[in-house]
């Protein structure tokens, strides 16, 4: 029930997006890139990512057969890249939507409940945000052991109280409103209150706050790739494809700028969506 | 209702009624600061009549209202309604009671989820209550077309979709489906537009003659007040000060705070203006409710202040009309001969 | 003002208590035995058994904290097996690298985006503030490691003016440590920029509106001198907060500089103790960075309230 409230929270979050052309932009930014990581590989005629071609080595972009070049060891780029894609952004969605769900609840009644539970809460998140975020995915993520499953978990470490503190404000906000305190004269009970009157309207206000979430959290997934402590190889992700082509960036600078460039769109385009989203808000 | 003397039980009964706020202290190890919200409130109100209550902004008229919800309890005092005191009530007799009593916020939007849809709202009170689905929509449809919306057209929107005064209309619905004894009105028609005001105050006058309703009408609007109440109190920074029949209040105000407030409203009946001959001027400003003055708590800004006024506080003393005032020095006026005297008792174990 | 510090430092006590707290149990609570994590997997029974009887592993884990906390409020950060280094002296001799970095690329931040925003305040709306604006808004998008690449790209590759590895410490050689650091701090520094810049922006703008400023233009001060003079220190105080608590992401930011550019700091010193597996180390590392962060966050809140004095008004 609480699922499809926030369902059609969600639709009514991108409902409300202007219909501007810059929106539109982004968004169709996004969706290219979503479906070429997750769908492209089966339409395309890509040759595996981890084929290796040494005759092909470090082959420029716009060479046959391999659109992007290839890179030390002659594995196609644009393969790994969309394959890389998929990493970063299942990473990155799913280590804010853990952010969302628990983060949000966790927010949502310290905000609401106040008193000894909002103290509680409180200090536990004062604690988590004491340390950077990368620092803290770096440490969970090495001694949870790297999988895609303990980086998602080590970035949403940072997600969740980043997410509970929205929330928390959140429920400060809309606790005070009279249909809150009319509900409570009808006599329903703190759960009642809390799921079907504070829950919807928070999270209204903290859905937009997920792009830019997102675009974050892929920063630190790739940053932890990058410093070869994120998915382990072979799945390639960006960070990773990225720290590969730091020894060959004389040589073929193309094989990190390639993977460089999507992460760059791809951040920019949720950053952009985010802050288009908050200012309407605003 | 008494068989042998005829007199009606009241629907309603607040006995010293005391609320306060605390406030956590400016400095650590000083004692919290207190606001003197609500002081000894005391009035009765009969099954199907209307109460109005007016008073400045911060005198405690939401304060009194909410804690007769029990949202939260008063401090001190009891609240009894249909005979039962509502303080000392167990959860169950105390959930009960309240459904009989239902409450109207001021600003319609506020008061109604924007993710909620109309009908959906207007039911709320009967699902919380144990309805099922199709009796609360049954329900639902009488109570919305009891206040003029169409629950085919509106049943489905939501309340951003609606004007002010629908929104008011739908609150008011709301109220109605559990079939209250009593509506407690707070400010339901300031922030709306003069025409709408009206069509609100037509309808809460129907409402009252089809369902018996009483009301407990809170405003800072005299005008509005007069039109719907039989009685009407005036508080002032937490203490009623006058209290009586709506008509006798008006035309012959006894407190001076009731007549300074009373002198600030326009009005076109050159008859009354001219009976009006005490026009009291208030000086100063609202004290704080931190630190209220002793004794009665109007002296600082009363023309008519003397010793006396700083040293005992004056209580409710009545007429034999019902019209009560508290004040040493009350506003005489040359048709009323009666002397007054006690007859409201202040402590709670009233026989 | 005093009360205010007092009370404020009372909270820290038990954020920082909860730090180590989490900091201990996260490395010492965790799957994966921690002897055989530093022996390795082909070590023998035996050398697990002992190494575990020599760290005191098999106490229980309360009793453990309590042990090391009690070290650490001494200054006793323990002695690094894998490395073979005393924990805390390693970390403050590679301190003062990171603090170098995070500074200089925060001052570099501060002087790019000031007179920026000041050029913005006076203009706004034209194809300046767009053109920044996009500027920024790319620098924001861009990570670190990726801007460091590009910068490495340019200037030690293509321009072969600054070097992309190697640390001179600034007492050994002034000219040579402010070389080998540009690089690192101007990946650093432009980020810090594109934040800056924003949130002056933000503030000059609304600052612009206020009444203060179109009395002091009416009497007559030129355009340049009230913004400088009157938006200007009033927007500090935003600025100074988001410096502020923008130190604890900067510390993940020179974590992946200094990995890049291969600068002795501390963040290398943690990301190479955690491809060690040298749980000790990191243990030191990260209470020290997290108090740091801290403490900081403590600086910026009466910063802010000394600054701006209604802050006093609504603290509760």
């Amino acid at each position: 029930m609480t699922a499809r409230t926030a369902l059609r929270s969600l639709f009514r979050v991108v409902r409300r997006l202007p219909a501007g052309t810059e929106t539109w932009l982004w968004a169709a930014v996004l969706a290219l890139v979503a479906a070429g990581c997750y769908v492209g590989p089966f339409v395309l005629p890509l040759p595996s990512p981890e084929a290796t071609d040494f005759a092909n080595a470090l082959a420029p972009i716009g060479s046959p057969g391999h659109w992007l070049g290839t890179d030390a060891l002659g594995r196609d780029l644009l393969a790994r890249c969309l394959y890389g894609g998929r990493v970063s952004l299942t990473v990155s969605i799913g280590a804010v939507a853990i952010g969302l769900v628990v983060g949000g609840t966790l927010g949502i009644i310290a905000g609401y409940r106040g008193g000894i539970v909002d103290a509680c809460i409180s200090r536990c998140l004062d604690v988590l945000f004491a340390f950077p975020g990368l620092v803290l995915a770096l440490i969970v993520a090495s001694y949870l052991g790297p999988s895609l499953r303990n980086v998602t978990l080590a970035i949403g470490f940072y997600t969740v109280p980043a997410y509970a503190r929205m929330a928390r404000a959140g429920a400060l906000r809309v606790r005070e409103h009279n249909f809150v305190r009319a509900a409570q004269m009808f006599g329903g009970g703190g759960w009642y209150v809390g799921a079907r009157h504070i829950l919807p309207n928070v999270l209204f206000l903290i859905l937009t706050y997920a792009f830019v979430l997102i675009g974050i959290a892929m920063v630190i997934e790739a940053g932890l790739s990058f410093l070869g402590l994120g998915v382990p190889p072979p799945q390639p992700s960006w960070g990773q494809l990225i720290a590969m082509g730091k020894q060959d960036i004389s040589d073929a600078p193309h094989i990190a700028l390639v993977p460089g460039l999507f992460l760059f769109v791809t951040i920019a385009a949720f950053n952009r969506l985010g802050d288009i989203l908050q200012a309407r808000d605003g | 209702m008494h068989a042998e003397t005829g007199v009606v039980d009241p629907l309603l009964e607040a006995r010293a009624l005391t609320q306060v706020f605390r406030l956590p202290a400016m400095l650590p190890f000083r004692p919290p600061r207190v606001v003197h919200a609500v002081s000894e409130v005391s009035f009765t109100l009969a099954p199907g009549a209307c109460l109005g209550l007016v008073g400045e902004t911060g005198c405690g008229k939401s304060t009194l209202a909410r804690s007769i919800m029990q949202a939260p309890p008063p401090a001190a005092g009891d609240v009894l309604f249909q005979g039962q005191s509502l303080v000392t009530a167990d959860r169950e007799t105390r959930r009960a009671l309240r459904r009989q009593m239902q409450y109207v916020f001021q600003d319609p939007f506020a008061s109604l989820d924007p993710t909620w849809r109309i009908a959906d709202l207007v039911a709320e009170p009967l699902r919380i209550a144990g309805w099922d689905g199709p009796r609360a929509r049954v329900r639902t449809e009488e109570v919305l077309l009891a206040v003029g919306i169409d629950p085919i057209r509106y049943g489905a929107r939501r309340p951003r979709e609606v004007s002010g005064g629908q929104c008011q209309r739908i609150a008011v619905a709301r109220a109605l489906a559990l079939s209250p004894a009593l509506l407690i009105c707070d400010e339901v028609v300031s922030g709306l537009d003069v025409s709408i005001q009206a069509q609100l105050l037509n309808l809460f006058v129907e409402l009252r003659r089809s369902f018996g309703l009483a009301y407990l009408f809170i405003s800072h609007d005299l005008g509005v007040v007069r039109h719907l109440s039989d009685r009407v109190a005036v508080m002032y920074l937490g203490r009623i000060v006058e209290i009586g029949p709506s008509d006798a209040l008006y035309r012959r105000p006894r407190h001076p705070y009731t007549a300074a407030l009373l002198g600030a409203v326009p009005s076109v009946s050159r008859g009354e203006a001219a009976r009006r001959r005490l026009r009291v001027k208030l000086t100063g400003e609202l004290p704080s409710p931190l630190a209220p003055p002793s004794g009665c708590r109007f002296r600082t800004r009363c023309p008519r202040a003397e010793a006396r006024c700083a040293a005992e506080t004056p209580s409710l003393l009545a007429d034999t009309a019902g019209h009560a005032v508290a004040c040493h020095f009350p506003l005489a006026d040359a048709a009323s001969a009666d002397q007054p005297r006690p007859t409201l008792s202040l402590s709670p174990t009233r026989p | 003002m005093i009360a205010f510090i007092l009370r404020r430092i009372m909270q820290l006590v038990p954020v920082l208590l909860g730090v180590t707290l989490l900091t201990f149990l996260l490395f010492n609570l965790l799957p994966g035995n921690m002897a055989l994590a530093i022996l390795g997997p082909d070590a023998s029974a035996e050398a697990i058994a002992h190494l575990q009887e020599k760290l005191g592993l098999n106490q229980p884990i309360m009793l453990r904290y309590l042990q090391w906390l009690g070290h650490v409020l001494t200054g006793d950060f323990g002695w690094s097996e894998v490395q073979a280094q005393p924990v805390l002296p390693t970390i403050l001799q590679r301190f003062p690298v990171t603090l170098e970095i995070i500074l200089l690329g925060q001052l570099i931040g501060v002087v790019l985006a000031v007179p920026a925003a000041v050029l913005v305040a006076l203009r706004p709306q034209r194809w300046l503030d767009r053109l920044v604006g996009m500027l920024a808004y790319g620098a924001i998008a861009t990570p670190r490691f990726l801007l460091g690449l590009l910068l490495i790209l340019a200037f030690s590759v293509y321009l072969r003016l600054l070097p992309s590895t190697g640390f001179v410490p600034l007492l050994a050689n002034v000219g040579e440590n402010l070389r080998s650091v540009t690089l690192p701090a101007v990946t650093i520094g432009v980020l810090e920029f594109a934040v800056y810049f924003r949130v002056l922006r933000a503030e000059m703008l609304r600052n612009l509106a206020e009444d203060f400023v179109l009395a002091a233009r009416a009497k007559g001060i030129s355009p340049l001198r009230a913004v400088l003079r009157h938006v200007l220190r009033n927007s500090a105080v935003a600025l100074v907060t988001v410096i502020g608590v923008g130190f604890g992401p900067l510390v993940s930011g020179a974590v992946i500089v200094e990995s890049l550019f291969s600068l002795p700091g501390a963040g290398d010193l943690l990301v190479n103790s955690i491809y060690q597996r040298d749980a000790v180390m990191v243990q030191g590392v990260v209470v020290v960075v997290a108090a740091t962060v801290v403490l900081v966050n403590l600086l910026v809140d009466i910063a802010h309230m000394w600054l701006d004095p209604r802050i006093q008004l609504l603290d509760g």
